[in-house]
């Protein structure tokens, strides 16, 4: 048994804003999720204390450009995606 | 002649030569979209208004002797999670059902320059995460050999479109194998280029250390081809790297003899199909044939390399679909009262059911007390494979194999059994986590005539070797005939 119970699923869920919706959706998240970590825990029986994690596939080093200004978005262009504008803002629900 | 057989370059040709107008081919394709794309979903949006107009300008372009650019009057299809200046891009998600992006990607830019026309979005998996197509919120796509099939996934309508004649050749991305494994299903040619071969810039993330953008086509010619056009540095995305001005055409029909190339045995063990294994065993013959070494190396690690990709990109899931919150664009809830719960309802309501599970997977691999266990041990083993793989492109040019454990399976065979559809990508994963080069094209049928693919692997910028073994294969065997049958049967 892997340590993943619904009780850690709705944690999870709640890290990543996402409702669950239902006790029924949390139970079935937890079965195929726990398939999952319970299949990736073959990873334990590897001697990997001396290895370096790899991040990423190539070497790079920080590349800069010249600080010139260029032309930004519009407003209009920035907001044309959004449901919910006002007076070329977003406009949110309230935060408190 | 029939339009929808003609290759790009063929295509490019004919209207070059003025054979052909662009309107011509442009309108005959439409025509076969609006006959068959009922039956095959392989589109989730047709440009149709915007390519004619594009095409008529390119009329009176042609007829003026001003032809300008490689892809002069070439149709292409483009996969839904690349985004597209003023047109409908989806992801195939609830999520952007209405999303219309500000600014093309990068290798939108190019293959306009080319002068390329964009026929329309292809279908896929939900983000991209899913092997059958079957997890779009919209439709599902069919596989042009066998209706009952999957084309695979996530780039399933890209490589049914090509594979179907309705259009020469689109883009999609592969992260975990979503160019190769649906080219293998659907008997065309899909490449995934070395990581930072390609910009991904306006490419929908999805696991941003693995993702590259690649050319699916019918042959291996178009395809270098389209790399070529494609690739290159840009300042809009740190990882792409300098470009080394490679023409992948250049002595792609060099002679192979001499050239040695590793069979790794776990490629053809345990859990392969019997008819895949025989067809590559064929394969492998064929190469021998033409004056290549074949030898079977080991490469122990592969048996981890399922579990450390779906850890590492499930995290980097977790983390860049973290910005589709209902704000600055996509989809949103209704009726919240609050942000938190704005947040909590868009998102479980735009995001399907495959993507809330990976998303959940990545958050619980990324929270305190499951960081070091699971992410830094997956990117340990990522070191390993590494290594397998650099120390066998000491002694040897290419390493084959199959693409996929088994030809297409039917619509609804696998979809409710997770972990054994994520297993299936084991042969095409090692090439993400590493960032090297591979190559899916025909080696064969199924008995029940469904395509087998053999991926072809090369060392990191060696895409000029893959390209040459390719296409030194595929003059010895490929399914063009069979696939211009397939065509035929469809219309």
């Amino acid at each position: 048994m892997s340590e993943i119970t619904t009780d850690v699923v709705k944690h999870v869920a709640n890290l990543a804003r996402i409702d669950v919706q239902s006790e029924e959706k949390a139970e079935e998240f937890t079965k195929e999720l726990d398939a999952i970590v319970d299949y990736a825990k073959q990873l334990d029986e590897l001697p990997l204390s001396e290895t370096e994690p790899m991040f990423h596939a190539l070497d790079l080093t920080n590349v800069m450009r010249e600080d010139e200004a260029s032309e930004p978005l519009s407003q209009d262009e920035a907001l044309s995606n959004s449901k919910s504008t006002e007076d070329g803002q977003f406009k949110v629900p309230k935060m408190l | 002649m029939n339009i929808y057989e003609l290759t790009v370059e063929e295509l490019y040709e004919k209207i070059a030569q003025k054979e052909m107008k662009p309107s011509e081919v442009v309108g005959a394709l439409f025509e076969d979209i609006e006959k068959i794309d009922d039956t095959l979903g392989s589109f989730l949006f047709v440009n149709k208004e915007n390519a004619l107009k594009q095409a008529e300008h390119l009329d009176e372009l042609q007829a003026q002797d001003k032809m300008e650019g490689e892809l002069f009057g070439v149709p292409m299809g483009i996969k839904d999670n690349i985004v597209t200046k003023d047109v409908l891009t989806t992801c195939a998600s609830r999520m952007l059902e209405d999303f219309h992006p500000i600014y093309d990607a990068t290798v939108m830019e190019k293959l306009n320059g080319e002068s390329s026309v964009l026929m329309g979005k292809n279908n896929m998996d939900e983000f991209a995460m899913g092997g059958s197509n079957e997890t779009s919120y919209f439709k599902n796509v069919r596989n042009p050999w066998d209706t009952d099939a999957v084309p695979g996934g996530s780039s399933g309508g890209s490589a049914a479109a090509v594979a179907a004649g309705l259009v020469p050749y689109s883009l999609g991305s592969d992260t975990g194998g979503s160019v190769r494994q649906p080219a293998s299903f659907c008997g065309v040619v899909g490449m995934k280029p070395t990581y930072g071969r390609v910009s991904r810039y306006g490419l929908v993330a999805f696991a941003s250390s693995l993702d590259q953008i690649g050319p699916i086509t019918r042959n291996v010619r178009d395809n270098a081809k389209i790399l070529n056009i494609i690739s290159g540095t840009n300042h809009r995305d740190a990882t792409s790297m300098p470009d080394v001005d490679q023409d992948f055409l250049e002595g792609i029909d060099a002679d192979l003899s001499g050239k040695k190339i590793a069979v790794p045995e776990e490629f053809l063990g345990e859990g392969i199909d019997q008819e895949v294994t025989d067809a590559v065993e064929k394969a492998i013959k064929t190469f021998e044939d033409m004056g290549a070494t074949v030898d079977r190396v080991s490469f122990p690690h592969i048996k981890y390399v399922v579990s450390a990709y779906y850890l590492i990109a499930s995290s980097e899931a977790s983390s860049n679909l973290a910005r589709f919150d209902g704000i600055r664009y996509g989809y949103r809830a209704e009726g919240t009262k609050t942000l938190e719960e704005l947040y909590r309802k868009t998102r479980a309501e735009g995001f399907g059911e495959e993507v809330k599970r990976r998303i959940l997977l990545g958050t619980f691999v990324l929270s305190a007390g499951h960081y070091d266990q699971y992410y830094i041990r997956a990117q340990k083993l990522r070191s390993k494979l590494e290594e397998d793989m650099l120390k066998t492109f000491e002694d040897y040019d290419l390493i084959i194999g199959p693409t996929t454990t088994s030809a297409a399976y039917d619509i609804g065979e696998k979809i409710d059994d997770k972990l054994r559809m994520y297993k299936d990508d084991i042969l095409t994963i090692p090439a993400n986590l590493t960032g090297m080069p591979s190559i899916s094209i025909p080696c064969g049928l199924s008995g029940k005539k469904r395509p087998i693919g053999l991926q072809i692997i090369g060392n990191h910028f060696e895409e000029s070797k893959v390209y040459n073994a390719a296409y030194k294969f595929e003059e010895k065997y490929n399914l063009h005939e069979e696939l211009k049958e397939v065509q035929k049967e469809l219309r």
